[in-house]
Order: C-alpha cells, then sequence, then structure tokens
C-alpha cells in the first residue's frame, strides 16, 4: 500500500518538474516528429530533398516570425488580427523608401519604427479607449490595410525599380539570399530573433509580466505591476515582428504586395495554438510557437508531396487544430 | 393554527476533513418567515445547498407537508416548489423582466414564442407580488433590489412554495428593504413559507416569528423572536466557549508604524483615522459590504481614494498607486485568492515571485536561481504543501494557496501587511498555521491590519479591533477587554451610547 503511494507522488513530481507549457512543447514536439517520420517514411526521395526542406524552412519562417509577435499577445491574454495588414503596410513602406531612394539600413529602420506605432496604436485603442482586443485590432486590421492600399493605389511596386543596382542587390539578400550551404539567411534571422523573444518573454521581468497579466490581470495588478505598459510592449514585439515578416517577404518575392499577408495572423494563431500557446493567456512560450510553426510548415509540405489538393489541406488541418484544442481541454479537466 | 409545510430532521452533512452540519432539524409553517441565523461557517449555506438539492445529505430526513421527500436533484427540488434566492444573483442581464420570468419555458404559440402572452404573464406574476416593475424593463437597468424581486418573481412562477432567501438585504438601502418586506408579507398572504437568513437582528425583528440557530454545524435552537433578548440570542449564535483555536502569544508592540488620515472615495470610504503600531494586529470588523475591503485598496492605491494622507514612521508618503504603496513596505492579501490573489495557471515559484519581481532582476533580466531560492525559501518557511515549485498553484488546497498569497508579500519585507479575510475557506489546521505566522511576523515588528468576518478571529488575533459600519469606522475596541456582541452591536451600526440606553 504505502510502495504504490510512494511511486505515484514521485510520478507526480517528475511530471511537474516541467512548465505545463514545457509539457505541452514535449508532447507537439513527439507529434512533430512523428508526421516529419511518416512523411519520410512515405515520400522518402521527395520530402527529405534539401531543396524541400529549404522550402519548408521558409515557409515557416513567415509564421513563426509572425507568429512570435502573436504569442506575446496571446500569453498576455489579447490578441492581434491585425498582424497581417502591418505586415503588408511594412512592406509597402519600406519599398517606397528605397523607390525614393532612402539609404538602405535607414528605409528599414523606418519601416521597423513603424511596426513598433502600430503596435502603439492597437495599444492605445486597447488600453486607453478601452475596447477589447479583438475588436480593436480588427479594426485596426482594415486601416493598416486601407493604408497600404492608399499608398500604392492598391497595386503592388516592384523592388526592380529602386534606382540604384546595388541597393536593390542588398536588400535582396536579406529576404531571397542564401549562405553557401543552401540556408536562406531569413532563417537565420527568424531563428536568431526568435532566440532573442524567446530569452525576453522567458528571463525578463517585462516578460514575467506579460504572464502575469495573462493569467490573472487583478491578481497582476494588485501585485504592483504595470499593465498598462505591460500590454502595450506586447503590441509593440507583434507590430515590430510583423514589420520583420513584412521587409523579408517584400526583399524575397522582389515586390510590396498591398494585399499581403492576409489571414496569416490566424495560421499564426493557429501554429502558436498547435505548439501549445494558451489562447487564454498565462501559458506558452517561442519554443510552443516555433513547434506549432513547424507543425503547420511540415504538415502542409508533406500533404503536397502526396498530392492532397490545397483545399483538403485545408479541411485536415482545420480538423487538426479544433481536435489539438479539444485534447487540451480534456486533459485540462483532468488535472483539475 | 398553523401548518407545517417542510421539516428537516436530524441533517448530517460531512465533508473531507469538516463535519458540515451535526444533526440540524428545524421546520416552516405555511405563510411563515423563520429566521435562520448563525455565524460565517456555521453551515447555513450548506443547510441551503442540502434544501434545494445541490448537496446530498449524509443522513437526515426532508418532509413536505407531512410526506417524506427525496431531494437529490436541483430539479426535484424545483418541482417540489424548493426555491432559493442566492446572494448572487442568477439572471440574465441582457434579457427583459418576462423574459427571465419564462426562461427555458416561455409560452408557445406553435413553434413561435408568444411574447405577448409572455409578457402578460410576467406582469400578473410581478402585479400580484405587488412588484412595481414592468415586464418589458432590461434586467442589467434594475438596481440590485429590483433585480432580486425579479428573482422572487421567477420562483413563484415556477410555483415555489418554500422560498429561501439568503442575506436577501446585503446590498439593499433602508427604503428597498421596506419594499422587500412588503413583498415578503404577500407572499405569507399566498401562504409561503420562507426562510430569511440574516445578521441584521432588526430585520429578524421585524418580519421573523421564530428563529433557529447555527453554530459549527451544529442546530442549537430554536426560538420564538418575541420570547428572548437580543443578548440571548447573540449569545446562542457566538457561543460561550472559546476554543483553543489562536496561538497564545505575547506581542511587543511599538511605536506607531502605519497612519492614514481623511481617507475619502465617494460614500463608500469615510474614515478619519486609522493607526496602527510596530508588531501590533489591528483587527478590522464589519458586516459584508460595510466598506472594509474597499478602505483597503485605497490604502493600497488599488483605488484611487478622493482624498487621503499616510504616513510611515511618522513620515507622509505617497501612494498613488500599487507600485508606490509596495515601494513603501505595504502588502495587501486579497480577499479572494482566486478572483484577484494568484494567478491560478502560472506555478508556485511564479505566484511566490509575482510582486518580487523588480528585486529578482537586474538590467530587466530575471536572476532565476534566485526567484527558485526565494519561492523554496518561502515554501519551507510557510510549510506549503506542493509537489514542486513547478505545481500550478490552482491544483493546491485553499490552504496552501492563501500561503502563497502571504509569502509573495513577506519575500517583499513588507512593513505593514494588510490581510483581507485570512482564513477564509482553509481548514483548522491551516489557519492554525496562518495565525502562528502572523505571530512570528508581529514578532519582526510588522505591522498587521486583519480585516476578517471571522469574529472569533478578530477577538483571537489581533490587540486592537476598528468596526466599521457603511464606510466610517464605527467604534474603536481593545480587544481583552471587548465582546463578540459589543462587534456585532457596533457592526449593525448601533454605537455604544445607543447599546448602553438600550
Amino acid at each position: 500500500m504505502k510502495q504504490s503511494a510512494q511511486t505515484v507522488e514521485s510520478k507526480e513530481s517528475f511530471i511537474y518538474k516541467f512548465s505545463p507549457a514545457t509539457r505541452k512543447a514535449m508532447f507537439s514536439g513527439i507529434i512533430l516528429i512523428l508526421m516529419f517520420l511518416a512523411f519520410a517514411i512515405l515520400k522518402p526521395s521527395l520530402f527529405l530533398s534539401s531543396g524541400n526542406l529549404i522550402n519548408i524552412a521558409q515557409q515557416v519562417v513567415t509564421y513563426s516570425i509572425i507568429g512570435y509577435g502573436l504569442t506575446f499577445c496571446l500569453v498576455c491574454g489579447g490578441t492581434d488580427l491585425s498582424a497581417g495588414a502591418s505586415m503588408a503596410l511594412s512592406g509597402i513602406i519600406v519599398t517606397t523608401l528605397l523607390i525614393h531612394g532612402v539609404p538602405l539600413t535607414l528605409s528599414i529602420l523606418i519601416a521597423l519604427v513603424f511596426g513598433i506605432g502600430m503596435g502603439i496604436l492597437n495599444g492605445f485603442s486597447i488600453e486607453v479607449l478601452g475596447v477589447v482586443p479583438f475588436i480593436a485590432t480588427l479594426g485596426t486590421q482594415w486601416v493598416f490595410r486601407g493604408l497600404a492600399n492608399v499608398l500604392v493605389d492598391g497595386k503592388p511596386i516592384y523592388t526592380n525599380t529602386i534606382p540604384s543596382q546595388d541597393v536593390q542587390q542588398a536588400f535582396y539578400i536579406l529576404g531571397g539570399g542564401r549562405m553557401p550551404g543552401g540556408l536562406p539567411y531569413s532563417v537565420l534571422i527568424a531563428a536568431g530573433y526568435g532566440i532573442i523573444l524567446y530569452f525576453v518573454l522567458s528571463k525578463t521581468r517585462i516578460g514575467r509580466q506579460i504572464y502575469a497579466c495573462g493569467s490573472n490581470l487583478e491578481a497582476a495588478k494588485l501585485s504592483g505591476i504595470n499593465a498598462v505598459g505591460t500590454r502595450m510592449f506586447v503590441y509593440c514585439v507583434s507590430g515590430f515582428s510583423a514589420a520583420i515578416c513584412g521587409i523579408l517577404v517584400t526583399s524575397r518575392i522582389s515586390s510590396a504586395q498591398p494585399m499581403a499577408g492576409q489571414g496569416y495572423e490566424l495560421e499564426a494563431i493557429a501554429a502558436a495554438v498547435l505548439g501549445g500557446v494558451n489562447n487564454n493567456g498565462g501559458e506558452g512560450t517561442i519554443i510552443n510557437t516555433i513547434i506549432g510553426a513547424l507543425m503547420m510548415g511540415v504538415l502542409r509540405n508533406g500533404l503536397n508531396l502526396m498530392g492532397v489538393s490545397s483545399f483538403w489541406q485545408q479541411i485536415v488541418i482545420g480538423i487538426i487544430l479544433v481536435a489539438a484544442c479539444a485534447m487540451d481541454v480534456r486533459r485540462q479537466k483532468k488535472n483539475k | 393554527m398553523s401548518e407545517e409545510l417542510f421539516r428537516m430532521e436530524g441533517i448530517c452533512k460531512t465533508f473531507p476533513g469538516v463535519k458540515a452540519l451535526d444533526n440540524v432539524s428545524f421546520s416552516v409553517d405555511k405563510g411563515e418567515v423563520h429566521g435562520l441565523v448563525g455565524e460565517n461557517g456555521a453551515g447555513k449555506s450548506t443547510l441551503m445547498k442540502i434544501m434545494s438539492g445541490v448537496y446530498h445529505a449524509d443522513a437526515g430526513r426532508i418532509f413536505i407537508e407531512g410526506k417524506e421527500v427525496n431531494i437529490n436533484s436541483v430539479s426535484k427540488a424545483q418541482e417540489l416548489g424548493v426555491s432559493i434566492i442566492f446572494q448572487e444573483l442568477n439572471l440574465c442581464p441582457h434579457l427583459s423582466v418576462a423574459d427571465n420570468i419564462y426562461i427555458g419555458r416561455p409560452p408557445k404559440k406553435g413553434l413561435l414564442i408568444s411574447d405577448k402572452e409572455m409578457h402578460k404573464n410576467a406582469q400578473k406574476v410581478l402585479d400580484d407580488l405587488g412588484i412595481k416593475i414592468d415586464s418589458h424593463a432590461v434586467v442589467r437597468d434594475l438596481s440590485v433590489a429590483q433585480q432580486q424581486m425579479v428573482e422572487i418573481a421567477k420562483a413563484i412562477s415556477r410555483n415555489a412554495r418554500i422560498l429561501v432567501l439568503d442575506e436577501p438585504t446585503a446590498a439593499l438601502t433602508d427604503k428597498e428593504i421596506a419594499q422587500l418586506f412588503e413583498i415578503i408579507r404577500n407572499l405569507q398572504k399566498k401562504q409561503v413559507g420562507m426562510v430569511y437568513i440574516s445578521h441584521r437582528m432588526e430585520e429578524l425583528e421585524q418580519i421573523c416569528k421564530r428563529v433557529s440557530i447555527l453554530r459549527d454545524g451544529q442546530y442549537i435552537g430554536t426560538r420564538n423572536y418575541a420570547d428572548i433578548t437580543v443578548d440571548e440570542l447573540v449569545n446562542m449564535i457566538v457561543g460561550r466557549t472559546l476554543e483553543d483555536k489562536y496561538p497564545k502569544y505575547d506581542r511587543k508592540i511599538g511605536d506607531v508604524l502605519f497612519e492614514a488620515r481623511n481617507i475619502r472615495r465617494g460614500d463608500v470610504v469615510n474614515v478619519d483615522k486609522i493607526q496602527v503600531r510596530k508588531g501590533e494586529i489591528l483587527g478590522i470588523a464589519g458586516l459584508m459590504g460595510a466598506g472594509r475591503t474597499e478602505i483597503a485598496r485605497c490604502i493600497f492605491g488599488a483605488d484611487a481614494a478622493d482624498s487621503m494622507e499616510l504616513y510611515m514612521n511618522g513620515k507622509p508618503i505617497k501612494v498613488k498607486n500599487v507600485g508606490q504603496a509596495i515601494a513603501n513596505g505595504i502588502g495587501y492579501a486579497t480577499e479572494d485568492r482566486k478572483f484577484d490573489g494568484l494567478a491560478l495557471n502560472l506555478d508556485v515559484q511564479y505566484n511566490t515571485n509575482m510582486a518580487h519581481l523588480k528585486q529578482l532582476s537586474r538590467f530587466g533580466i530575471i536572476d532565476d536561481k534566485e526567484g527558485k531560492r526565494n519561492a523554496k525559501h518561502y515554501k519551507d518557511l510557510l510549510r506549503t504543501k506542493t509537489p514542486s515549485l513547478r505545481q500550478r498553484v490552482g491544483n493546491l488546497s485553499g490552504g496552501n494557496q492563501q500561503k502563497i498569497v502571504l509569502s509573495k508579500w513577506l519575500c517583499n519585507d513588507v512593513k505593514l501587511l494588510i490581510v483581507d479575510e485570512p482564513t477564509r475557506g482553509i481548514d483548522v489546521g491551516a489557519k492554525y498555521e496562518v495565525y502562528e505566522l502572523f505571530n512570528r511576523l508581529s514578532d519582526q515588528g510588522v505591522a498587521i491590519i486583519m480585516i476578517s468576518s471571522d469574529l472569533p478571529e478578530v477577538l483571537g488575533m489581533s490587540d486592537r479591533v476598528l468596526v466599521v459600519h457603511e464606510g466610517t469606522i464605527n467604534g474603536e475596541l481593545e480587544t481583552k477587554k471587548t465582546t463578540q456582541e459589543e462587534i456585532l452591536y457596533l457592526a449593525a451600526g448601533y454605537n455604544k451610547l445607543e447599546k448602553k440606553a438600550k
């Protein structure tokens, strides 16, 4: 009798060595590996070719960078539906500046600052005007999208109209360039940026404040946490991330489209939630989001190679998302 | 003459570790308003929940009109005509009064709901009870008192014959109380039997013929209100014996540490002066809704006061927000751990350090080793039982959660700790540990303001008691020279002079 009670306890304490988000990341990670192995076995030559793996990586880059920003918002108990539009607007801004002969570094900096500005606008609508995040960012989504359209009269602009050839080349390398081994620079940028944000969310004071606000806003306020500042910060991170993504995508496809990035914020939310970020706030790390984005990327790519049409892919991904959340709800009930 | 409507006999209910009800019996006649009194935790709400089918009694029998019944579910209770008006009202705020009254069973005309008939019926129910509310009114536009009346109408429309009113006047003004009593008298004429739970003696006096008293889950007795004095009743409620629930301690009380003057906030808080000395435990007693928590929130900077002067060690301090309060060494363990005390889905370590992030970080980066050490230190110091520091606090017991709330403030080197209902919902053993902790803090010179509805706790732990009534301090008492009776008098709004005159 005593013996068995002890084993139960030690089992419990083993699981509880890890935080809930880490446990979910491990679970999602295992599923990712299984998915990967399944495709590797079913379509070894196609799926495992270096060209295909790089292709996956490049796709994942876009969603994961926007996903980082959304992870911050979700963990803080909010959401940012304007991320895709912010991305398009940033791409338009950086390209317009370059076409007008503004130096490369300065153009990028200005676009990034605009990204933060869009975050501040979101934060302002939420914190000062008191609109709930879902509606506030739904509104700004149209504002940003409209602005992007207004700036270029609804037509795409191309980087080959940049006056200096050198600048054209340099700008392309950012999103489209590859290292000698074939690895795109954008993957390195996404990885580096992810590491920084992982560190910010998990090891800094502001990171802890984000979790506190997302888990219990009242308790956070009564613990002396500056909730307004913290929540402003997450929208700035989201805007900044969207801007980085916009710049990289524009660079890779050599044009800025006012309708770019439509629905990316929803893909990013799906990736974060699949990876184990709690969409009610207070739980999740950048690692969860990366795993989630990889899951989406591998699944899409694998289904493509299997010859599954993109329409069916949508259906499959939709079902998987709902099923994953349903499982999570069940697990949480069990925990209680 | 009067006919018995409802009777409970020998009701027992045990929760893990607690005997909530022990052999409780009482009865209600047709058209009677029967008072049910007892302190918080005496077992009133458990008894009510058994009546309404939420809990099932371990032993005992229930009779309605002399026939034994088995109330095994909420719907069964409703079917039998037992209805409870809870303190927290269960209405849909966006819907009309009629929609709420007929929710789940609207009158139909073919497949569609007949709005006309529904409003007609609802208005009839309201008019019959003398409730002056339009059935088209939207519930959220009504006052709390009116919403309560809608709840009563809803119960009556379901043919309720036995109505339990749980502290119905807690949030009502005098005028509204008079209206409520009018409705209660109308119900009496309809032969509805009512159980009326309240702390307010003057109300019981007005409308109850008999009162039953519960204490610590025991049935103490039933009396005709006319036959007993208020003193006798209070004695039955509190009991003579004060068991040894509180650790004995000699406090060394020092100089005045903290003083607050002229705290005003609308008509909720109106306090001239609060003073606490080093190592002192100052109790704050009062009825629910008297403004105790609101005073604490002002001092802690959580609510903006219209005016407030604070002094720490004789020097004026500025507290405009929670951050400033914390910086000045004030901590506040809130009344409701789940609502605003803890982040339930975060772990023990996280919650312990939540108000301590500034001290744990250098250049904005958190020192996790130190955070872990800190959390472990307070876990050991307070003997918090948790499988690991990574456990979600939502999975811990109430007592252990409370210890985490307290450690959150202790690690900040508080000088003044405000604790709001520090032992609510935690078991006896954990209570004792919390009291011991308070004593240790007092020994270190920490001043504690303890807000509590638990009068034995106030008397057992504090050195002085301030009694709050309607946002003002209605009296200051030396714990050693006072009694629960005296606190109750002050809390009910009488002052000392009036009491002597009685």
